[in-house]
């Protein structure tokens, strides 16, 4: 299935480390799914999802987490918002 | 030379980032959504997020125009990272659709350090309250900031929304904003790329439009489908075939799947045009903007028979995807995607030899026409560093002479950090910017002197760079108390420096005047300082600093009413040219309150401490102490805990440790001042501060004695106190610092008391008093306490004697003005915030008489005055005592300690 470039649509994303409550409100909606916790004292891994406007919204998204320093793992569109 | 034109406050900005791209009649009305983002123009917030090239900045622009609405615009770039300058763009920006108003949040600019992003927010929507017509706002290109902090404010705007201001921010992805929350709120109206395509029938005016002739429902609809209704690639696509004939087909090509629609379709225009054209379009890509002589400057190879101002005519004839930046006409900037583009094509086709050349010519330019900043960044674009230097050492002069602390460090912050480290002129320009910036001066000065030592012979800045030096040498030689080292410091500076050099030899003088006071000469150093402004060259900002640093020099004297006076004259041409008074305010606030003139010294201090983020942190902090004593004397405890409360905070949300540190350690003091020693003894266990620092000079509360007074108050440890303050003493009259030496001679006298060594401690009084006489010093003694009343009673009735007499006016005067603390059923009175004129020599003499059961006739007769004479000197008396009778005047100078 093709993401639509303007279009609504819920993503899944992944990243390496723990988000922090003022970032999360800066992610365009998307909420944190999950937190999977890593053995041998490495930073724990954070799916978050939600349904993003259109990509320009997504790209906001993916831009906030890379200045923040946050190791993007996985980004997945998973169907119509 | 005109002092308004030649000394600029504000911080330059480029204009031709405030101006909204001009709406063409070419341009597509888009009716559905300016309908939809006038309905919703009560939102705070608008959002216009879509890629390049879909007319954002042109809807925007045209929304401005058709609202009816003032408004402002401001095009943000990569430069626009810094809290300060993105606010600065944002104030100039409103005050395009508000003029005269928001002078509240410019005042914090203008400070050395900017505050807290929400205090910043605070102050920018309390401005706004001022204003009462509505307004719209544009920040275009919001994409380019990343920096947090703006975000965070513009956070805090947003939150609190003004009703006034309605935001806009266009860029190519959502900004870093809560914005889901927001539109749960309804708070933001948001266009995006759907909104924005244009439909089939946007496409067939569109063509219409630029091709000038009838278009098919199915050739606009086949148009709309392959360029996705992407206006830039509609205008491009359209362009190239802009010379067919009217009769030709107008079917539309697509680009293969490799390519870039909008790559593909410039492609097509360019080869459409002269190749010396091309050339042209290419080299000026390399330009975040242009005008006519500039493009004339990089291009002047080209084999082309055309103008600059021909080739602009060109581009804007040819709707070249130019943006118009200023309404002169003048300079333009190509469309982002396409000048990203065109740049792409131009590294394809020259070397890095070539590019960088093109950028050197650029960098020259911009150097000779007045933009620094842009000819450095250039210059670095060419990999030439020390061209780069060149530029910022050439010009950083008039930014020095300014004060503009921030545009010379916006400037060092272009170079890479290994740049500035090895270079003694970004050091040592570096090493002048405020404290509040953050870097060690000391170090930075360090590191340039070494440099400086390994400089070639024919290094073009030696001797200005080491006359810098010597101002460090001379400030490290204040803080050391050597007057001769701060005398030839300031003389070498003077000496050494080009005369243009305005701020430089400002400081210059007040060394060489400063160390003179300190060897005792205070008139010499007054002298140097009025004869170097009988200069005329002299900029309005130096003449303002030449008045402050006459009156430091009374200061240090003890002079409070000169100190006062030049103060004010500081204060008056500050006001007059828009020039930060904080300092002048301070010292006159500290003058008058020492005077105990208490409603004056409120009126100097408050603007110091109302608005803490414009002021010099340190101003802040003695200001608020000398305030909270303020309020304490007038009974207004309220007051005193709520300044204190705002001054702790501020300097707790600003995290500025030291300076907290140093209001915590007065509030010791405060709790000594009500006599609440249990809580001045817990304070001081709570901190650590390093007594060791110098003794600042210009510093009202002098932290490192308020450990000496708790010992004193408490009776402990009294010979470490009386160690401690003979070896302060000693060194603050090596720097003839009388202004500290009353205190501290004042406290050795209580010292010497509570050590009941009554004549010493008599003997120190008289001398702290003999060097405050001149100057008037009241209130430092009536801080002291009781116990200094005590003291000054005694020492009243010593100097009755005939070879003391001469002091006895001024000791009643402070007598006069100690709190009386009276019973609960008397009326409560503090003569203390009276404003009474002394009772003089004569009126003291004659108060002695009126206590004895002499009738108003013999007094005259025991004084060899007339009886009316002796009538007058009594009315007096009164009125001085606010009394109404003798007996009450006996009572009160009994009280007061003169009977």
């Amino acid at each position: 299935m093709l993401p639509p470039y303007d279009r609504a649509g819920i993503y899944d994303i992944h990243i390496t480390g723990r988000l922090d409550k003022s970032c999360v409100d800066r992610l365009g909606g998307l909420t944190i799914v999950s937190i999977e916790e890593n053995d041998e004292g490495n930073p724990p891994v954070t799916v978050l999802k939600g349904c993003l406007p259109d990509q320009a919204a997504l790209l906001g998204v993916l831009t906030t987490l890379y200045n923040r320093h946050y190791p993007l793992l996985l980004v997945r569109y998973l169907s119509p918002g | 030379m005109n002092e308004s034109k030649t000394f600029n406050i504000s911080p330059i900005l480029l204009n031709t980032k405030l101006y909204p791209p001009p709406v063409t009649p070419d341009m597509v009305s888009r009716i559905d959504l300016l309908d939809r983002l006038q309905r919703n123009r009560r939102r705070p917030l608008t959002l216009i997020s879509a890629p390049a090239g879909y007319g954002k900045s042109v809807l925007a622009s045209m929304w401005l125009q058709v609202s009816g609405q003032r408004g402002g615009w401001v095009s943000l770039d990569e430069t626009d990272n810094d809290l300060h300058t993105f606010v600065s763009y944002l104030l100039s920006a409103i005050q395009t659709a508000a003029p005269d108003k928001l002078w509240r949040t410019q005042a914090l600019l203008n400070a050395s350090a900017l505050p807290p992003v929400a205090i910043l927010a605070r102050y920018l929507l309390a401005d706004l309250d001022q204003i009462e017509t509505p307004f719209l706002l544009i920040l275009d290109d919001i994409h380019y900031i990343h920096e947090q902090r703006i975000f965070d404010f513009l956070e805090v705007l947003l939150n609190h929304p003004s009703p006034v201001l309605h935001l806009v921010l266009v860029g190519r992805q959502d900004p870093p904003l809560p914005i889901a929350s927001w539109r749960a709120y309804q708070r933001i109206t948001e266009i995006r790329l759907r909104n924005l395509r244009f439909s089939p029938d946007e496409t067939s005016r569109f063509l219409q439009q630029m091709l000038n002739r009838p278009i098919s429902e199915a050739i606009a609809a086949e148009w709309a489908q392959n360029t996705e209704g992407w206006p830039v690639a509609l205008r491009l696509a359209a362009l190239s075939l802009s010379n067919r004939p009217q009769s030709a087909h107008l079917g539309v090509n697509i680009p293969g799947e490799n390519q870039f629609l909008e790559e593909y379709f410039l492609a097509e225009v360019l080869t459409r045009i002269p190749p010396s054209l091309q050339s042209y379009v290419l080299k000026t890509a390399l330009l975040d903007r242009f005008c006519a002589p500039l493009c004339e400057a990089v291009c002047l190879d080209d084999p082309m028979e055309m103008t600059g101002d021909q080739f602009m005519q060109w581009l804007q004839k040819s709707n070249f995807f130019l943006i118009n930046l200023d309404p002169q006409n003048e300079w333009f900037r190509f469309h982002h995607l396409f000048q990203a583009d065109l740049q792409q094509m131009l590294k394809k086709q020259l070397s890095c030899q070539g590019l960088n050349a093109l950028h050197l010519r650029a960098s020259h330019w911009f150097a000779e026409n007045g933009w620094p900043g842009e000819a450095i960044r250039h210059a670095l674009a060419a990999h030439d560093t020390a061209t780069a230097v060149e530029i910022f050492a050439l010009h950083r002069r008039s930014e020095m002479n300014a004060e503009h602390w921030r545009q010379l460090e916006r400037w060092i912050r272009l170079f890479p950090e290994e740049v500035v480290e090895n270079d003694p002129v970004l050091l040592l320009t570096r090493a002048f910017l405020p404290l509040a910036y953050g870097y060690d001066m000391g170090s930075l000065v360090t590191k340039a002197v070494d440099l400086l030592a390994t400089m070639p012979e024919d290094y073009p800045f030696t001797q200005e760079l080491w006359a810098e030096v010597a101002y460090f040498t001379g400030l490290g030689a204040i803080m050391a108390g050597q007057a001769a080292t701060v005398i030839d410091a300031g003389a070498k500076m003077t000496d050494t420096l080009p005369p243009e050099a305005f701020y430089l030899r400002m400081q210059a003088l007040s060394l060489q005047a400063l160390g003179n006071q300190m060897s005792g000469n205070l008139n010499q150093g007054l002298q140097i300082i009025q004869e170097a402004l009988s200069a005329p060259a002299w900029p309005v900002n130096a003449r303002a600093k030449a008045f402050h640093n006459q009156s430091l020099l009374y200061f240090m004297e003890a002079d409070l009413a000169s100190g006062q006076t030049l103060a004010g004259e500081s204060i008056k041409l500050a006001l007059k040219h828009n020039l930060d008074a904080t300092e002048a305010r301070y010292f006159a606030g500290v003058a008058c309150y020492l005077r105990n003139d208490l409603t004056l010294a409120e009126q100097y201090l408050l603007p110091v401490t109302e608005y803490p983020a414009q002021a010099d942190l340190f101003f802040l902090v003695h200001a608020g102490c000398i305030l909270t004593r303020l309020y304490q004397a007038r009974k207004q405890p309220e007051k005193a805990e709520a300044l204190i409360q705002q001054t702790r905070l501020y300097l707790e949300e600003i995290d500025n440790r030291f300076l907290l540190t140093i209001f915590e350690t007065f509030q010791i003091e405060r709790a000594l001042d009500q006599g609440d020693i249990a809580r001045a003894r817990r304070l001081s266990l709570t901190l650590n501060i390093d007594w060791r620092l110098p003794f600042w000079i210009w510093h009202y509360y002098v932290f490192q004695l308020t450990p000496i007074k708790l010992w004193v108050t408490e009776g402990t440890k009294l010979d470490q106190a009386l160690s401690l303050l003979k070896e302060i003493d000693e060194f603050l009259r090596q720097m003839n610092r009388k202004i500290h030496r009353i205190d501290v001679l004042a406290l050795q006298a209580l010292a010497y008391q509570a050590l009941d060594n009554q004549p010493k401690a008599l003997e120190k009084l008289g001398q702290s008093l003999a060097l405050a006489a001149p100057g008037q010093f009241i209130r430092n003694y009536i801080d002291l306490g009781p116990r200094m009343r005590e003291l000054l009673v005694q020492l009243y009735h010593q100097a009755e004697k005939p070879e003391g007499a001469d002091d006895l006016p001024y000791m009643a005067q402070i007598l006069t003005a100690f709190p009386i603390e009276k019973s609960d059923d008397q009326k409560s009175i503090s003569p203390g915030l009276i404003q009474v004129d002394p009772l003089t020599k004569r009126e003291l003499e004659l108060l002695k008489l009126l206590a004895t059961d002499l009738a108003t006739k013999d007094i005259a007769g025991e004084m060899n005055v007339t009886w009316a004479t002796t009538r007058t000197h009594i009315k007096n008396i009164y009125s001085k005592l606010d009394v109404h009778g003798r007996y009450e005047a006996v009572q009160r100078a009994k009280e007061l300690g003169f009977l």
